[in-house]
């Protein structure tokens, strides 16, 4: 168990991580809710119900599919353009998917490669290929998500406010969902950009995320 | 395992936001009021609005709810469609809407008497809270 907990602990910190901020997002959110609630002389929510309203829902959605897009965008950016210097890049030189060789796929598949490194066809081109459809296809489900629980949580706020509720082109061509992508979005650009940069010049002692303290700013690609 | 948690995850956001199964709760009070009204039946129209609008009703005219009612001319036409979202509800009408809120008794109406101004704009209601 002990070790189990070891090997998987960067993992299982997130996940409590993200257990706990759901926790507070839901509690700060239902206090915010029924807030709004009795002001606008509604009836309050339950924690129960709450976590099933699309309220909640679209404001988990909206931080869901902006770091999965940061992530499937940056796992794809990275393939083409690098930053001189960066630990969050590759070499300049090897700039593309690579060679075979390199990535150990096909007749180059070692003997510890997941099996579908070396087999060929359709089955390596998609796991050659499966983190980054993973990701983006969380992020489009999670954007999904999204716009259906954001159209309900905003026509219940029509209704509310004594108009008339929206179809889902009508939401998705809203500028409430188009803020709350773009609020979302703009914030994960930011961060990526800084790292990249940050990650030339300074240095996390130990974190594979930094080059190592000593290595020269012209380094790239080296992970400490 | 953990694909699968985010597919629940998001399968239970898209549940949340479909419109509930509370269509013909509200379809049947919206009827109601209606009904109410067609019948001139003030007294019960009165009960079925929410405790804010029937204060908002009565404090313009320092009367009571019954009597302010009466002074309006609401449309008695027929429920057209019902859209409700999360705990608050729109009836159309052939010549205008009502609107409705969930409450612990039931659907209330909230604003009744209201016709279309603009899609910018919330609907001008003779009665509302």
């Amino acid at each position: 168990m002990r070790r189990f907990l070891f090997e998987n602990g960067l993992t299982l910190f997130f996940l409590t991580l993200l257990l706990l901020a759901l926790v507070g997002q839901s509690i700060a959110g239902l206090a915010e809710f029924n807030s709004q609630q009795l002001v606008s002389g509604l009836q309050t929510l339950s924690y129960g119900q709450y976590l099933l309203s699309s309220d909640f829902s679209v404001d988990v959605a909206e931080n869901w599919q902006s770091e999965f897009l940061q992530f499937s965008l940056y796992l794809l950016v990275t393939v083409w353009l690098v930053q001189r210097g960066s630990s969050e890049s590759k070499e300049l030189d090897k700039v593309g998917p690579e060679s075979d060789e390199d990535q150990r796929v096909g007749d180059h598949a070692q003997p510890d490669s997941p099996a579908w490194a070396g087999v060929g066809g359709l089955r390596q081109v998609l796991y050659s290929r499966s983190l980054g459809i993973t990701m983006g296809t969380i992020f489009l489900l999670s954007w999904l998500a999204q716009s259906i629980a954001g159209r309900a949580a905003f026509n219940g706020q029509q209704l509310s406010q004594r108009q008339d509720p929206v179809t889902w082109f009508g939401y998705i061509s809203s500028a409430d969902f188009w803020g709350r992508t773009l609020q979302n979005w703009q914030s994960e650009f930011l961060a990526v950009a800084a790292m990249a940069i940050f990650a030339v010049y300074l240095r996390q002692r130990g974190s594979p995320e930094s080059k190592p303290v000593g290595a020269s700013h012209d380094t790239t690609g080296l992970e400490g | 395992m953990r694909a699968l948690v985010v597919t629940a995850a998001l399968a239970a956001m898209l549940l949340s936001a479909c419109t509930p199964a509370a269509v013909p709760d509200v379809r049947t009070a919206a009827e109601r009021f209606q009904g109410a009204v067609a019948d001139d039946d003030l007294s019960a129209a009165c009960a079925m609005l929410s405790d804010r609008a029937r204060r908002q009703l009565e404090g313009t005219t320092a009367t009571g709810c019954v009597q302010a009612l009466s002074r309006l001319t609401l449309t008695d036409a027929d429920v057209t469609s019902v859209s409700v979202w999360g705990d608050n509800a729109q009836a159309r009408l052939a010549d205008g809407a009502l609107f409705l809120a969930e409450f612990d008794t039931g659907w209330q109406v909230t604003a009744a008497g209201c016709t279309f101004v603009s899609d910018e704009l919330p609907y001008d209601c003779d009665v509302e809270g």
